[in-house]
């Protein structure tokens, strides 16, 4: 069931009903199974992975608040090994008999377990192994109601490709039945509105041409030039997971629910501290809290600093998949935020004000120049791959005749950048769901769905990019 | 456990509210700018809706009220394969007026039928341009240019209907959604639009106008299909002059009819051309209009046309219908020669020309004889 797809609202109108008809605590119990029903549509066997994640989590909470000191420490570390086992079980065992096979030379077809990656596990385990730290923490007590945990857990808008669902953000919001004003409705339907745009006008134009940059084919005949491939791929990714995540937020809004931002227009970085704040903010702010400060973070010594950024981007990069690639892509992200860093802090001792908001364009190109590069290891099939697209790209050739055809590829930038500067601040998207007039409010909703049918690429259907993480 | 109604209705007031605006707002521009037919004034003319909007604009400038009436039915091979001014000069009391589209088929036919009805014409007769067995393998339920053709000439009300008429999952839940959203329905034409609109417009002002002047001149194609040697089985002896381009075609075409199309596309096709040429027959028989049915002549050469075995599917439907004459598989065999086809489907200038006059003859025949 996915958000694009008429079946997914026909069964999210269904929800809403539901919930309106019943009482808090009804209601949560109808969104737990409605959620279960929801993940069933994919592969009804997990939904059993799901119930021994929220059971295994909700007790290991329990365990935890019941012991001091180190058994405190044992347990939660328990509660870690048991989320990392879950997600190493399905998504990494191929990968280290793979490693193990090659290393001592065996053959790996007879040792690989064909192991189907359940959607969403990356994201669930991450909420399990947050929520016992949490309590670990005593920031949270180990929540009693076991409706409201499993609904953490299993919550359909974000249950398959998030946002990471933080327990202290969430769970306050499971006390009362949530209120619905009409700014609620409003702020939901445009998120829905929007990040429909993002995948269905602007992902899907984009996925067709960096897929046949990646898999060596043509596009509509020409052979794809490397930069525009890349570049594809990169407007692609944000556009795809963006817009999951902004219909994820304003499903959730619709429920009575608020999700963190996941997004702040990350491409006007100006540095690649400040794309890692405004990218996939939930992993982001994971690490840093669950990982990164755990490791010690900047407390310990410079050097370590330094080496925690590497660990802890190095890991965010496998996160995404069993793959040396991710590996590379998260090393390359820590490398590059070791390297801001220790530039930051030249730049600080030469001269304190720093602020040259002149070169400002240039950063932000160079930052998403670098950050583009680093698209290359995270979309290639191998390393072998990203060297010889790495390689390729100089290469400018066919790249006009490509743009005449395929002149989205450089519109959609241009369009974005143009709806960023009148959108400043998000000023218009603020002015339509709070202070727009009704008429307004419905025009511009009718506007955006003609936009959508207008421009939707109907002919090809592309699974949100994450689903896959 | 349940709320109370009052709780109920102040939750869902908000959405359903902006909701129910928002759909309704859709609606009316859908129903403004394409149930009301205007977009399909300013679709591309070369488009499958735009051929229909030519053809319903050539029946207006064509249709005399005072003179007998002869709307001519068919696809591209009756497009190209009759010439309504030949066969009006033939026969001076009727006046012919072909509305073949190409691509097109009996369930377009039927519904475009029923619009030049809403139109106010009231034709003598209906003369339709028939494949009486389709050789080809196409599912004729499953068209896919019928919703370009069809989707214009579709109201609310026979949505359901026209639904339960395609039968393929994939097709119909395509057509369901270009139904709820006609907008998706012309997308690449409206995108064509927005990229170049005084292309369009131009279009629209200058081509069709001349387009629509020029339909009822056109004389047909002045080249022709070599001739070949066969023997008796149909067997190839020699190409002749044929061209590399038409050794294809030719070659294309004769597998074609010899590759056996499945038990269950022949069956369906005969329900589907049993269905929809009932229904023209109806229509007919409740507008006092006379249907004539003629087999398109097959192809170039006849030797290696198909024995016909068992009688058509048209044939089995119309044949005690009182509306309705079906003229004999066999009335156009002459005409299956190469010197009368410019490709593998379509008459050239002279088989147009002989085509248009014999059947002329036959509908003056019909119209004269037997009245409805």
């Amino acid at each position: 069931m996915l958000f694009d797809t008429f079946g997914y609202w026909g069964f999210f109108t269904l929800v809403l009903v539901v919930l309106a008809c019943l009482n808090n605590r009804a209601g949560k119990l109808a969104l737990v199974l409605l959620s279960y029903v929801f993940y069933a549509a994919w592969d009804w066997r997990f939904c059993f992975l799901l119930a021994l994640s929220s059971i295994a989590n909700y007790c290991f909470g329990h365990w935890i608040d019941s012991n001091e000191g180190a058994a405190r420490k044992r347990v939660v570390t328990l509660a870690i090994v048991f989320n990392l086992c879950l997600l190493g079980f399905f998504k990494y065992c191929n990968f280290f008999v793979q490693g193990f096979a090659a290393l001592f030379h065996l053959p790996a077809d007879h040792l690989l377990l064909n192991i189907v990656l359940p959607v969403g596990i990356s994201f669930f385990t991450f909420e399990g192994i947050a929520y016992a730290v949490d309590v670990y923490r005593r920031q949270l007590p180990a929540v009693q109601s076991k409706t409201d945990f499993a609904l953490f857990v299993a919550f359909f808008p974000h249950l398959v490709a998030g946002p990471i669902i933080r327990p202290l953000d969430f769970f306050p919001q499971l006390g009362n039945k949530p209120a619905l004003d009409s700014n609620d409705t409003r702020w939901g339907l445009r998120e829905i509105l929007k990040g429909l745009i993002k995948k269905i006008v602007l992902a899907n134009y984009c996925a067709p041409i960096a897929d046949a940059f990646f898999t060596g084919h043509a596009h509509g005949n020409l052979t794809v030039p490397a930069w525009i491939g890349v570049l594809a791929f990169s407007l692609q990714i944000y556009f795809d997971f963006s817009g999951y995540t902004d219909i994820a937020r304003g499903c959730a809004r619709l429920l009575g629910y608020r999700f963190p931002a996941n997004f702040e227009r990350p491409y006007l970085s100006a540095n690649i501290t400040e794309f890692w704040r405004r990218w996939h903010i939930s992993l982001s702010t994971w690490l840093r809290d669950y990982l990164y400060i755990s490791l010690g973070g900047n407390r310990i010594s410079v050097p370590r600093t330094y080496l925690n950024l590497l660990i802890v981007m190095t890991l965010g990069g496998l996160w995404h998949g069993a793959s040396w690639n991710f590996a590379i892509w998260g090393c390359y992200h820590g490398t590059l935020l070791c390297l801001h860093r220790l530039w930051q802090r030249s730049l600080r001792a030469a001269s304190p004000a720093s602020e040259h908001p002149w070169y400002w364009p240039f950063c932000v190109l160079a930052t998403f120049l670098l950050v583009s590069l680093g698209w290359i290891p995270f979309r290639a099939d191998s390393l072998g791959h990203t060297l010889a697209i790495l390689q390729s790209l100089p290469n400018l050739a066919h790249s006009r005749e490509f743009l005449a055809q395929n002149w989205g590829i450089w519109l959609i930038p241009l369009l974005s950048l143009l709806w960023c500067a009148l959108d400043r601040g998000r000023r218009i998207q603020q002015w339509l769901a709070e202070r727009a007039s009704l008429a307004n409010a419905i025009a511009a909703a009718v506007l955006a769905i003609y936009v959508l049918q207008i421009f939707a690429q109907i002919d090809v259907q592309i699974p949100f990019v994450y689903f896959q993480f | 456990m349940i709320e109370p109604v009052r709780t109920i209705i102040s939750r869902l007031r908000e959405p359903l509210r902006l909701a129910l605006a928002v759909v309704v707002c859709c609606m009316l521009v859908d129903a403004l700018v394409y149930r009301s037919g205007w977009y399909a004034k300013v679709a591309e003319p070369d488009s499958n809706m735009g051929a229909v909007t030519s053809m319903r604009m050539l029946a207006a400038t064509e249709y005399r009220q005072n003179a007998h009436n002869v709307l001519v039915l068919g696809d591209s091979r009756v497009a190209e394969g009759f010439s309504a001014l030949v066969a009006s000069q033939q026969q001076p009391r009727l006046n012919f007026i072909n509305v073949a589209i190409p691509g097109s088929m009996p369930r377009t036919w039927w519904y475009l039928l029923r619009q030049f009805e809403r139109d106010g014409y009231h034709p003598d007769a209906v003369v339709v341009g028939a494949v009486y067995a389709p050789r080809d393998g196409t599912d004729l339920a499953n068209w896919p240019l019928d919703p370009g053709h069809q989707l214009p000439l579709l109201q609310l009300s026979d949505y359901p209907d026209y639904l339960a008429s395609i039968h393929a999952d994939d097709m119909r839940r395509q057509v369901r959604e270009f139904l709820l959203l006609p907008t998706l329905s012309v997308q690449n034409d409206l995108r064509s639009l927005l990229q170049a609109p005084l292309q369009r417009i131009t279009k629209l002002l200058e081509y069709r106008p001349g387009y629509l002047a020029s339909v009822p001149l056109y004389p047909g194609r002045e080249e022709h299909m070599p001739a070949l040697y066969l023997n008796a089985d149909g067997a190839l002896q020699s190409w002749n002059d044929a061209t590399e381009a038409q050794k294809h075609a030719i070659s294309s075409h004769a597998a074609e009819l010899k590759t056996p199309v499945p038990a269950a596309i022949t069956s369906a096709n005969r329900n589907y051309q049993q269905t929809w040429y009932l229904k023209i027959a109806d229509w007919c028989l409740q507008h006092h209009v006379k249907l004539i049915v003629f087999p398109v002549p097959r192809g170039p050469y006849h030797a290696i046309q198909p024995v016909r075995t068992e009688p058509s599917a048209i044939r089995t439907a119309l044949v005690n219908h009182p509306a309705a004459q079906v003229l004999p598989d066999d009335t156009f065999d002459s005409l299956e020669t190469a010197g009368y086809f410019f490709d593998t489907l379509h008459l050239n200038h002279s088989g147009r020309e002989l085509l248009s006059q014999q059947l002329a003859t036959q509908v003056a025949a019909a119209l004269s004889t037997d009245a409805p």
